[in-house]
């Protein structure tokens, strides 16, 4: 299979299937997505749904069942440093300092540069996420916020081909996730990462996202629907919230997550003529498509080509 | 102090076992006094009461029970002994420094004057009189006293006063005719003494300094003199200063021995009071003296005779001090074995461990040699290894006694089964998101190890290392006992077998020290397993 080069991450026909006792269960099937190179996507749907498999697959700690994983064009094969991840709980490891958290990504990453040179890159991160004055701080003396700023750090120190975000603000209270938000941003419009990120957060999906992939509902969760986002970049919080199609976007997704996810959309026959959704072709500012499943890489960039 | 420093220390205090102080300093404070009362009373008065009742059940029952060495001895006697077994160590200490002092004495190459100074010296410290006049202290002693053997050690221990001039005056004043006569071997003894201090004082004031010496000579020479005048120097203070120190020991055993009398002359206790007085004003002069040696050393030190040092080394090991294990000694052998024992313990369970943690294979094909291994006593191991152990260690000059090696061999035996288990439960439940990092960031194995799992697991690791040295500690008596290494668990045994009034009750000071000190290496442990802790979770 070739993959064309402005895509960074694509999947195919990725499945994950546990066995059981009652016999095999089907937890995510057939997922087929397309990240470009420098986008910003978020995985949203119901929790249970499948998603943080996904995720995991791509992050490489979860075996995949059939299917493909492909980063920059090369099928990826467990994990490793070249996807920078920040889970759900900040998995510093509490008996080293924040600097040091960090650095043992760094240090294995960039080997062949000096001790100070790897140890400004750490503190270059921890700075941007506004951690300078905490450097040798342990883990247990930060806050839930800071210690998940020490993750993000991290995720972007290694400097990786592309990030991946396991709900990464689940477990904050609502002001710290507004400024870890906006850090988050700020960080992914200097280094312009690929990033995919899991979340059921409608309005963080809705602030951070070029698009917003909507999964069903498992068992053999698939994806639902695929809303592109286009309020323009750099973003802040006002400006987006006062977008007129910040509220008919928001609509859509929670609709589709208190109805749609849940009904299985048909599987169209990959041969046979598209037609796309009246509805959304009248949405002039923004495109959602409701992709259904599309078999193969040419049809996916015929329809963004489409799209666009 | 900051708040935040204020909470540290409070932390501190409990997680060294000192809990109970912080409600009297939170009461001080002023902060929420009735709850810290309560706290108080909780925290310290019922363990108090308890003691105090445990106690007084002992000692009202202990005279009720009658044995082949007599009654049960209460808690006054075995606190009574307890203080018989320190003074006896620190006697013996003495005796040991001045033994190593007079070997010292002999390798001084004395080729100036002062040498003279230094054989001047009462020598044979601390063997002061002849025999007879021990003898007549005996005598005397007796006398005043009716306590024959106690009276004979005191009489032995005591030693010199730079008063011995009011001593003496004292002494004249007794009416009591056996009083003076004891009074007057007191003072007999403490006249070498302040002859000792005389000439000390002159040594110093006719060496002269350094920079002295620097003006008239080569600098070299200089310097090799400074260096000889500081030894010499040096010899004399510490002389004077075991001499102090001898004294204070004594005045303070028969201060005890006194104790026990119902009706001491006060010319006796005159004659202690004016003995204690001289060592009290005695004191700053040597602080001052060695102060100054101090200095000289440093100016000397380069130019010390090296050879001269390597011969003082060997006449050491030549020439061992024979005196006795005193009771602190046998602690510290104790101490030292079950430190060998649970070292020897821990570097094979941890990385035993740390494998079976990690394999669960490994862990499997160990689990039952472990399950079987881990409830066999002491006393069972022990004839094993000490077979074991006589027929492979053979060497002609032995670094450790056999009895040492036994002891410590039978001790990791038995203690190495918590830290093994512990480690492997450590690792094995390393939390899986410190995996996933190691996984993410490609860690090798080694980095695994060591920066990620060993140190997740380090909390249990510790957890196994305390219960280690707990069951070690236990288990190290009954060792000792069996394989005779000179600790506490020979001291009771050999008090067991000397059958004196005194058994039971020094037996059981064996006892509470035993108690005491396996506390203190738990308490010990523990901090150490709280500082190594990271979680806010406490150790149970």
């Amino acid at each position: 299979m070739s993959t064309l080069p402005d895509y960074q991450l694509v999947t195919s026909q990725l499945t994950k299937i546990y066995p059981t006792a009652k016999g095999p269960a089907v937890i995510v099937k057939d997922f087929e997505l397309k990240i470009r190179k420098g986008e910003f996507v978020s995985l949203i749907g119901h929790s249970g749904c499948g998603k943080s498999t996904v995720l995991s697959m791509v992050a490489g700690l979860n075996d995949v069942t059939s299917g493909g994983i492909f980063l920059g064009g090369k099928e990826l094969d467990g994990p490793g440093p070249d996807r920078g991840i920040v889970f759900q709980s900040p998995s510093l490891l509490p008996w080293m300092s924040a600097l040091d958290n960090v650095l043992l990504g760094v240090n294995q990453v960039f080997y062949t540069a000096s001790r100070e040179e790897r140890r400004q890159i750490a503190e270059y991160y921890l700075n941007v996420v506004g951690l300078g004055s905490s450097l040798n701080k342990k883990p247990g003396e930060l806050s839930q916020g800071m210690r998940q700023r020490v993750g993000i750090a991290r995720a972007f120190a290694l400097s990786p081909k592309m990030l991946l975000l396991d709900e990464p603000f689940g477990m904050l209270d609502s002001l710290t996730r507004f400024e870890l938000q906006q850090v988050l941003l700020d960080l992914w419009s200097k280094d312009q990462k690929t990033a995919l990120m899991v979340t059921h957060d409608v309005d963080e999906a809705l602030f951070l996202s070029d698009r917003i992939v909507c999964m069903t509902n498992g068992p053999e969760a698939e994806v639902g629907e695929i809303l592109e986002v286009e309020f323009p970049r750099p973003r802040n919080r006002e400006a987006v919230m006062e977008h007129p199609d910040y509220y008919r976007l928001r609509e859509h997704l929670i609709t589709f997550l208190e109805e749609r996810a849940h009904i299985r959309t048909p599987k169209p026959d990959p041969e046979a003529p598209r037609d796309d959704p009246p509805a959304l072709e009248e949405e002039q500012n923004i495109s959602a498509v409701r992709q259904g499943m599309i078999g193969g890489i040419d049809q996916a960039s015929a329809m963004l080509n489409h799209i666009n | 102090m900051s708040i935040e420093t204020f909470n540290k220390l409070i932390k501190f205090l409990k997680t060294i076992r000192m809990g109970w102080v912080v409600p009297f300093i939170l009461l001080a404070k002023g902060e929420n006094p009735s709850a810290q009362i309560r706290a108080i009373f909780s925290g310290v008065c019922i363990p108090i009461f308890a003691i105090l009742a445990f106690l007084y059940l002992w000692n009202t029952s202990s005279s009720l029970i009658v044995t082949k060495f007599g009654t049960v001895p209460g808690p006054r006697q075995v606190l009574s002994a307890w203080g018989s077994l320190r003074n006896e160590s620190r006697l013996e200490e003495i005796k040991e420094a001045d033994h190593v002092r007079r070997l010292r004495e002999k390798r001084v190459d004395y080729s100036d004057k002062y040498s003279e100074t230094l054989k001047d010296l009462p020598g044979g410290a601390p063997d002061f009189g002849d025999p007879a006049e021990n003898a007549k202290a005996l005598a005397a002693a007796a006398l005043v006293f009716g306590e024959v053997n106690e009276l004979l050690d005191v009489s032995n221990k005591i030693s010199i006063s730079r008063d011995g001039q009011s001593a003496r005056e004292t002494a004249e004043s007794f009416e009591f005719e056996p009083s003076k006569a004891f009074a007057s071997v007191v003072i007999d003894r403490l006249l070498p003494m302040e002859i000792a201090f005389r000439k000390a004082d002159e040594t110093f004031r006719m060496s002269t300094d350094y920079d002295v010496l620097k003006s008239d000579s080569k600098e070299i020479a200089a310097r090799k003199k400074a260096a000889r005048h500081a030894e010499s120097k040096r010899l004399a203070a510490e002389k004077a200063a075991l001499l102090i120190r001898r004294q204070e020991i004594t005045t303070l055993a028969t201060r005890q021995a006194l104790a026990r009398i119902d009706s001491v002359p006060s010319g006796t206790m005159r004659v202690l009071d004016s003995i204690d007085a001289a060592s009290v004003s005695l004191r700053p002069k040597l602080d001052a003296w060695f102060t100054a040696i101090e200095e000289a050393e440093a100016a000397g030190t380069k130019y010390r005779n090296k050879t001269k040092v390597k011969m003082l080394n060997k006449s050491f090991a030549d020439n061992p001090y024979p005196g006795k294990e005193t009771y602190v000694q046998q602690i510290g052998t104790s101490l030292k074995t079950v430190f060998a024992g649970f070292l020897i313990a821990s570097l094979i369970a941890i990385p035993l461990g740390v494998v079976c943690g990690l394999n669960k294979n490994i862990n499997n094909a160990f689990n039952p040699l472990i399950q079987i291994f881990k409830p066999v006593s002491p006393l069972a191991w022990l004839p094993i290894v000490m077979i074991v152990v006589g027929a492979l260690y053979t060497p002609d000059d032995p670094m450790f006694e056999l009895s040492f090696i036994n002891s410590a061999i039978t001790v990791a035996l038995c203690s190495l089964w918590p830290t093994l288990v512990n480690t492997a439960v450590g690792v094995a439940s390393t939390d899986k998101d410190f995996l996933n990092v190691a996984k993410v960031l490609k860690l090798n194995w080694f980095k695994k190890i060591f920066k990620v799992v060993l140190p997740a697991a380090l909390p249990l690791v510790f957890t196994g290392l305390r219960l280690s040295l707990g069951v070690g500690w236990m288990v190290l008596i009954a060792a000792e006992m069996l394989a005779q290494n000179p600790g506490l668990g020979k001291f009771v045994w050999d008090m067991f077998q000397n059958g004196s009034s005194e058994t039971l009750s020094m037996i059981m000071v064996a006892v509470f020290t035993i108690g005491i000190i396996g506390f203190a290496l738990d308490t010990v442990m523990l901090s150490l397993q709280q500082f190594v802790s990271f979680g806010e979770n406490e150790a149970i």
